[in-house]
């Protein structure tokens, strides 16, 4: 299971703030206007960064979800994983929908348009927030991480049509840049550089954002397995004969040196 | 408004997003950590 | 270690419906995305060729390229025309257009025909722009990428 030890978490967020103070300068000062749409242009760096780090989220959403399925694989990081990046994939889809907006009204004429791109970017925004609902509701962990990952498996459905869209229908939205169907780039240099290192720069961030995320969701797993085990051991202590949960309470299994890994560190060894 | 201004406005939302973000898991971090015992904090360490 | 009392999973049936009525909402919003919204609009609009080959009646959309030379303002907007290269329409536009309308940009015009389908009758128009990007010094070969203003 991927987990990083504190310092090299550290080091990636100071590595990405970094990287995004010095986009915010190549972005705003650096990189010229563009020639039709002037400074308006210069949300790009940021919006296209941002839907690409939101497919990249639902995308390690997809994978985690797909490996908690298949059984020789199932262990419950894979599920942590899947809802982690699920949670920086919506906030990162409704940013993108946002930065959009403020980019269509210059330069479109309009903040909204109903146009395939949009409206299947907007369906994207919902599909995560309601799967992120959906793991709240309360039934047993294995349940409820299985009906997940199906849930995230059909939300990914719709990301190849989000970006697929504007070739496959007649959108107001432009085709991709760089992704176009004839692998085209018509762009400038320095811009296309700067653009590179905008993705860059919000795959840190993604990086960062993920260990951050994931180490807090195991900080409360454990919290929670304890709680668990606590309503267990009172249980047992009252009478009813309730220990079928006991068994796969130790399953966060291969941990990998995961210093201060609360969800091993609890549920294993000293209970 | 003019162009400047929505560029402005849209690198911000993006900084309010990502500080607003990271103080949120901030947050979270120390109400878990309050809930922990002496040596699972030690072991956090 | 703090022991979870019998009654703890009142509190968390409680919190179960607030999840499953806000995943509802979440379905919800797709349906209208998709029903309301994108219905009609799968094709976001039609070429002047294809607009005067249809002759449809109702509101529809229209994209061209303004034609150079052919602007001008009215008191409530600005007529001018638009052209695919093979077809090319009157649109009377009512309202102000767009910051980077101009002689050859891309546009959406977004109305109806008048009696007779002999102009386009317009109340808004977006500007269609490309996925190409240059600074304004490299740009002297092609009209459209001129700045507006």
């Amino acid at each position: 299971m991927i987990s990083l030890a504190r310092p090299a978490v550290n080091a990636l967020g100071l590595l990405t703030l970094v990287a995004l103070f010095v986009l915010a300068v190549l972005a705003l000062g650096v990189v010229p206007p563009d020639a039709v749409q002037g400074d308006a242009q210069r949300l790009m760096y940021v919006h296209v960064p941002a839907a690409w780090l939101a497919y990249l989220a639902f995308f390690v959403t997809a994978v985690s979800s797909a490996l908690y399925l298949w059984p020789r694989t199932r262990q419950p990081g894979w599920d942590l994983l899947a809802g982690s990046s699920a949670e920086i994939g919506v906030i990162f889809t409704g940013l993108t929908l946002v930065l959009g907006s403020l980019w269509g009204r210059p330069v479109w004429g309009a903040w909204w348009v109903w146009d395939a791109r949009l409206v299947t970017t907007a369906v994207l925004f919902f599909l995560y927030l309601g799967y992120l609902a959906l793991r709240r509701v309360p039934a047993d962990p294995d349940v409820r991480a299985r009906r997940a990952a199906i849930a995230a498996l059909i939300a990914f459905v719709d990301v190849p049509i989000v970006h697929f869209s504007v070739n496959w229908w007649r959108t107001l939205h432009q085709e991709a840049t760089v992704f176009n169907p004839d692998l085209d780039a018509q762009i400038e240099g320095s811009m296309a550089w700067t653009l590179l290192f905008a993705v860059v720069a919000f795959t840190l961030a993604y990086g960062y954002l993920m260990a951050r995320r994931v180490q807090l969701a195991r900080l409360e797993e454990g919290r929670e397995e304890r709680e668990l085990d606590a309503a267990i051991a009172a249980r047992v202590a009252s009478g009813s004969e309730r220990t079928d949960l006991e068994d796969r309470v130790p399953g966060e299994g291969t941990g990998k040196g995961n210093i201060g890994d609360p969800a091993v560190a609890g549920a294993g060894e000293h209970r | 408004m003019s162009d400047a201004g929505f560029v402005v406005a849209g690198y911000v939302i993006t900084a309010v997003v990502l500080i607003a973000y990271i103080g949120w898991m901030a947050a979270r971090f120390r109400r878990v950590r309050r809930g922990l015992t002496e040596e699972e904090l030690e072991r956090w360490r | 270690m703090a022991v979870i009392p019998e009654s703890a999973p009142a509190p968390a049936r409680g919190r179960r419906w607030i999840y499953v009525v806000a995943a509802l909402l979440c379905v919800g919003a797709i349906a209208f995305l998709l029903l309301g919204g994108l219905r009609g609009n799968i094709v976001y609009f039609r070429t002047v060729s294809e607009a005067v080959q249809e002759n449809d009646t109702g509101r529809l959309r229209l994209a061209g390229e303004v034609v150079p030379g052919s602007i001008s303002e009215t008191d409530d907007g600005v007529t001018f025309e638009v052209t695919d290269g093979n077809e090319t329409v009157a649109v009377v536009h009512r309202g102000d257009p767009p910051d980077l309308f101009a002689e050859g940009a891309p546009v959406v015009a977004e109305g109806e025909w008048d009696d007779g389908f002999a102009a386009f009758q317009s109340d808004r128009i977006l500007i269609n722009h490309g996925n190409e990007y240059s600074p304004p010094d490299v740009s002297s070969e092609d009209p459209s990428a001129e700045h507006p203003s």
